[in-house]
């Protein structure tokens, strides 16, 4: 931070573009071992429940979710760059990114690290991959199940807002 | 008419036999036989002797009376029946011979053509008359070809007996016997006459006469089309009145089902209407809550999000405080806000520196998390939309479940009330009631299209009539004819009215006695309809039904005897292996109803039944069914020394019978007691 702080001295008319440090990653990455043998499954189960092909982002904004819910963050050990490609998220879908690093870290200077953030971002996503191969193991209805705890989050959601 | 004598000489298996059927005193006849008895040849001897169909060849000349003659004796096949009484109440004695020659030991040859005689005598009397000139046409006067049918029954043919196409030789039998051809050929003829008789009119009258004769002609060819187009229409009406009137009562008896029936179906589509309409919001919400739910589970982290706007807000970070661009030129200036100069190299310039840097940092931070914020307002903004609008739809979807429910539960409701019934047909019936009525309705106006067509063509007839007739009325013999056509008319009128009024009186009679014996054992509102074509139908509310095996057999013997009694049809019964395949109930059933038939009423005196039956189809079962009519139990047996070439006759039961099955059980239980 220090070198960085010496560096935006020396360059002290670029503020905003030195201040933070944006990321060169082009997609964010799945946990290798639980892609393989959990999201395929997984993703059968959303198609069946959406009625077509959920999409990458979709499929990673749901892991993410869950691991929140369970606040629980898995391994996420090189970048792959196999899930969801930058360039298909819009303002709003970085906005949970970094509002979801910013709740793990309670301090808002983690927005002035967007690789740090994402990789909060992507270790939850992880932590909720492995929650969902274990109750697709566990639930006699995964399906069921899934959408029961959507619904829960949505009925949550409505009840507090 | 009852067989009282059969004599049998070298036909087949029955050697030398005469029966006699003891006709005066019994309507029933038991002559009963094993298989390989000489049933089958009982039956081919009054076909032969009776309708001159000949037996098989193989099964034609008697082998045992083959073998006991030389080569080249002749031995005559004869079959000889006494009828007492005949269709006269005389006494008439058919004889049909043939005579073979012995060609070889076991080979004979026809020699000749076979005779055919018939006697009569007074049954007071006993002189014989003359051999009857014209034996043949005596034969078919009394024993009609057509009818053979209803006089030589094959049991196990009779459960076909419907389905083959029995309603011509029903319409020509009845007709033949009831002598009504005759009054529809003279009407025909007299139809003829008249329209000759109207165009030698007309040549009297010359040019003009003969151009109205012409048209007359045409428009009496356009009136028999409609009127026989009339003809038929009412027809079909009184059909489907008849029809229409079962199907009224029913409708009338079930009018409390039929409501149910019809509630049941509406509830039924709305009960489908409601689940698909329930499957399609519940999908609808499942994306939804996919959709939504997916964010709002990352609502949880928003709380902190907003923890750390307030700090920002709190520490002056929010909104970013100031413009770091502007504050460095005054500081490049060595200028203060306050308007004071800065002294290079000083401490204040170097706070000012640091604050400069720090603010900077925190305005970009500050600015990030400004934009988070919005974005995630936007975001949970949309949420509580989508959010509500899942609600909604939840909502509408139990209430949709409500209403589900309530129509499951008037479904059930309605279901006990119907238990037993069928709904689906109750409600095809009702459906078919309103479809009979709208038919009757557009032939209703057919007949009354076609009549007035009818009157205005007879009228038109008539006016052309008087035309000729005015065009002739100077000529003497014209006159004369158009009284001769008058006379045709009246007659060719009063033929037609004595043509339908016998055929219709036959075919109500014959309706009512098949529908009143029928409806002894099939119960459950069936009507017996025969239609003006004697097509014999079985309705069961106002629709054609299917019988069972048992059923069209017995229904089959009802009408041969009920034809016997409506058009004076004298023939005996005469059936061999009577059950064929019927179960045990329908044996009774028809047993009892044909000892009913036979023994029952006044005038049954004349009826004959002559059934051959085999042991397993006569047992003391049925013969207790019969108890009552007092039959006469004859039976054929093999003879002991040539088993397989001759049968013997003796009375009662077939001693070898009593050797096995039901009727060892039987002289077994009379020996115990």
């Amino acid at each position: 931070m220090q070198k960085r702080q010496s560096s935006n001295q020396h360059k002290s008319h670029n503020d905003e573009v030195d201040t933070i440090r944006r990321t060169r990653r082009v997609a964010m990455s799945w946990n290798q071992e639980l892609k393989e043998s959990a999201l395929p499954d997984l993703k059968a189960y959303v198609d069946s429940i959406n009625g077509e092909s959920v999409s990458s982002k979709q499929l990673f904004f749901l892991c993410m979710g869950m691991g929140i819910q369970r606040n629980f963050m898995g391994q996420v050990p090189a970048r792959k760059s196999d899930s969801v490609r930058l360039e298909y998220l819009d303002e709003k879908d970085f906005a949970l990114l970094k509002t979801v690093a910013l709740a793990h870290k309670k301090d808002f200077k983690i927005l002035l690290d967007e690789d740090a953030a994402y990789d909060i971002a992507e270790q939850f996503a992880s932590g909720g991959l492995q929650i969902f191969a274990d109750e697709m193991n566990n639930q006699p209805n995964f399906p069921v199940w899934l959408i029961s705890q959507l619904s829960a989050n949505l009925e949550e959601f409505f009840r507090q807002n | 008419m009852k067989i009282s004598n059969v004599e049998i000489r070298n036909l087949g298996i029955l050697h030398d036999i005469e029966i006699d059927f003891e006709a005066k005193k019994r309507n029933i006849v038991f002559l009963n036989a094993s298989n390989g008895g000489g049933k089958t040849t009982f039956q081919s001897a009054l076909a032969w002797c009776i309708y001159g169909i000949k037996p098989d060849e193989d099964k034609f000349l008697s082998s045992f009376q083959l073998r006991k003659i030389k080569i080249g004796e002749i031995v005559k096949v004869s079959v000889k029946i006494v009828l007492d009484p005949d269709q006269d109440g005389r006494i008439s004695i058919i004889e049909r011979a043939q005579n073979f020659e012995k060609i070889g030991n076991a080979e004979a040859k026809l020699i000749g053509n076979e005779s055919l005689n018939v006697l009569q005598r007074d049954r007071g009397h006993g002189a014989l008359t003359e051999p009857h000139p014209a034996p043949s046409a005596w034969l078919k006067k009394y024993f009609p070809p057509r009818l053979q049918g209803f006089f030589l029954f094959d049991g196990e043919q009779m459960t076909k007996f419907w389905e083959q196409n029995v309603k011509l030789d029903i319409e020509s039998a009845v007709k033949e016997i009831a002598r009504v051809d005759l009054f529809d050929s003279i009407k025909k003829k007299m139809k003829e006459l008249e329209q000759s008789k109207f165009k030698k009119i007309s040549k009297k009258g010359g040019g003009k006469a003969e151009l109205l004769e012409q048209q007359r002609q045409e428009e009496v060819k356009l009136l028999e089309i409609e009127e026989a187009e009339r003809k038929q229409t009412n027809e079909s009406l009184e059909l489907l009145r008849e029809g229409f009137k079962n199907l009224s009562r029913f409708m009338g008896e079930t009018q409390n089902h039929q409501d149910d029936a019809r509630e049941l179906k509406n509830l039924e589509s709305q009960e489908v209407r409601l689940r698909d309409e329930i499957s399609r919001i519940k999908r609808e919400i499942d994306v939804l809550v996919f959709s939504s739910g997916i964010f709002a589970s990352l609502a949880t982290t928003t709380p902190e999000l907003l923890a750390q706007v307030e700090k920002a807000q709190q520490e002056d970070w929010l909104p970013p405080p100031f413009e770091p661009e502007r504050v460095r030129s005054l500081l490049q200036n060595k200028e203060c806000i306050c308007g004071n100069s800065i002294h290079s190299g000083s401490s204040e310039e170097k706070k000012l520196q640091t604050l400069i840097e720090r603010f900077q940092i925190a305005s970009v931070a500050g600015k990030e998390l400004d934009e988070t914020h919005k974005q995630i307002k936007i975001l949970i903004s949309s949420l509580k939309s989508d959010s509500r609008v899942t609600k909604e739809k939840t909502d509408h979807v139990k209430s949709l479940m409500d209403a589900q429910r309530t129509v499951r539960d008037k479904q059930t409701e309605i279901l006990d009330r119907l238990k037993g019934i069928n709904a689906n047909e109750v409600d095809v019936i009702a459906r078919n009631y309103e479809e009979t009525h709208r038919k009757i309705l557009d032939l209703e106006i057919t007949e009354k299209s076609l009549s007035e067509s009818i009157n205005k063509r007879l009228a038109k007839i008539e006016s052309l009539d008087s035309s000729i007739k005015e065009a002739t009325k100077n000529d003497k013999e014209a006159i004369q004819l158009s009284r001769e056509v008058e006379v045709c008319k009246d007659i060719s009128s009063a033929a037609e009215k004595i043509y339908e009024s016998a055929i219709e009186q036959v075919r109500s009679k014959l309706e009512k006695a098949v529908s009143q014996n029928f409806d002894k054992v099939k119960l459950g509102g069936f009507q017996t309809v025969i239609t003006d074509d004697f097509e014999v139908l079985t309705l069961k509310d106002g629709r054609k039904t299917s019988l069972s095996e048992g059923e069209k057999m017995l229904k089959g013997y009802i009408f041969s005897i009920a034809l016997r009694d409506v058009i004076n049809l004298n023939l005996p019964l005469v059936v061999d292996t009577p059950f064929g395949r019927l179960g045990a109930g329908f044996r009774k059933m028809v047993a009892e109803e044909l000892a009913s038939l036979m023994s029952g009423g006044e005038n049954n005196n004349d009826r004959q039944l002559i059934f051959s039956m085999h042991d397993l189809e006569y047992t003391p079962l049925e013969r207790k069914y019969f108890e009552k009519a007092k039959p006469k139990e004859l039976y054929f047996a093999n003879d002991a020394k040539s088993p397989t070439e001759k049968s013997v006759l003796g009375e009662g039961i077939d001693p070898a019978w009593y050797l096995e099955g039901h009727w060892k059980e039987l002289a077994s239980a009379k020996k115990t007691k």
